[in-house]
C-alpha cells in the first residue's frame, strides 16, 4: 500500500470573509484534499489549522506545471 | 429543522497557564461533556473553544473566573471530501459576506462532516442547502 505523508499547517489570517476561499482555492488548484481543518477567530485574526497531503493525489487539470501550494 | 442539541463556548483570556488550568478544573468539577476541544494562541490572547450543551450555569462560572466567555449557534452538515467542494462552500460564503466565526471537521469516508458556527447562521444554512447539502442545528458526537 503506498502512503503518502502529510503535514499540519496552521496559518494566521484576518478575521473577515472570503479568507478561507483564498486558502481553499489555493489548495483545490494544487489538488490537496484536507482533513482535521479548524478554524477559529481570536479578535481581528483568524487561525486556521489544517492536515494536507505533502503531494496532490493525482495531478489536477486546474494545477500549473510546476506550481506548488504557497505555504509551508 | 431540528433545535440545537449543543451550543459552542469560546473562553478567551491572556495566554496564562494559570487561567487554563483553573478553566480545566472547573469544566471537571462541573462535569462538563466537552467535545471538539481546541485551544487556539495568537499572539498575547489564548482562546478554547469546546462543544457542550446549553448551561446558563456554566456560562456564569467561566465568568466568574475573570474570562471573556461567549456562545455561538452552531449546526452541521456532511459533504464529499473534495477539495473544490470545499472551495464551492467557502465561496459561497465569501460572495455572500458572511464570516466564518468557527469550523470543525472530520473525515468520515468519502465524507466530510463540518461544525460552523457564522455570523449569519439562517442565511448561510439557506445557501448550503442550495449547495445540496442538509445543515442540521443537531450536532453529534
Amino acid at each position: 500500500m503506498q502512503r503518502t505523508q502529510a503535514a499540519r499547517y496552521n496559518i494566521v489570517v484576518k478575521n473577515r470573509p472570503g479568507e478561507l476561499a483564498k486558502l481553499t482555492r489555493l489548495l483545490a488548484d494544487a489538488g490537496l484534499n484536507v482533513s482535521g481543518l479548524r478554524i477559529a477567530n481570536l479578535g481581528d485574526k483568524s487561525s486556521i489549522q489544517f492536515a494536507a497531503p505533502r503531494e496532490p493525489e493525482r495531478r489536477h487539470g486546474r494545477r500549473k506545471a510546476g506550481a506548488r501550494p504557497g505555504l509551508k | 429543522m431540528r433545535a440545537p442539541s449543543k451550543t459552542q463556548y469560546n473562553v478567551e483570556f491572556p495566554s496564562d497557564p494559570g487561567v487554563q488550568n483553573r478553566l480545566e478544573r472547573l469544566l471537571e468539577r462541573m462535569k462538563v461533556d466537552r467535545q471538539s476541544v481546541v485551544t487556539t494562541r495568537v499572539g498575547e490572547r489564548t482562546l478554547v473553544q469546546f462543544l457542550a450543551p446549553k448551561n446558563d450555569a456554566l456560562r456564569h462560572a467561566i465568568k466568574e473566573l475573570g474570562v471573556s466567555v461567549r456562545e455561538e449557534l452552531i449546526f452541521q452538515f456532511e459533504m464529499p471530501n473534495h477539495h473544490w467542494e470545499l472551495h464551492k462552500l467557502a465561496k459561497t460564503l465569501a460572495a455572500e459576506g458572511i464570516n466564518i466565526l468557527s469550523l470543525y471537521s472530520s473525515v468520515e469516508g468519502e465524507q466530510m462532516r463540518i461544525v460552523l458556527a457564522v455570523d449569519q447562521p439562517a442565511n448561510a444554512m439557506a445557501l448550503i442547502e442550495k449547495l445540496g447539502f442538509e445543515p442540521d442545528y443537531m450536532v453529534y458526537d
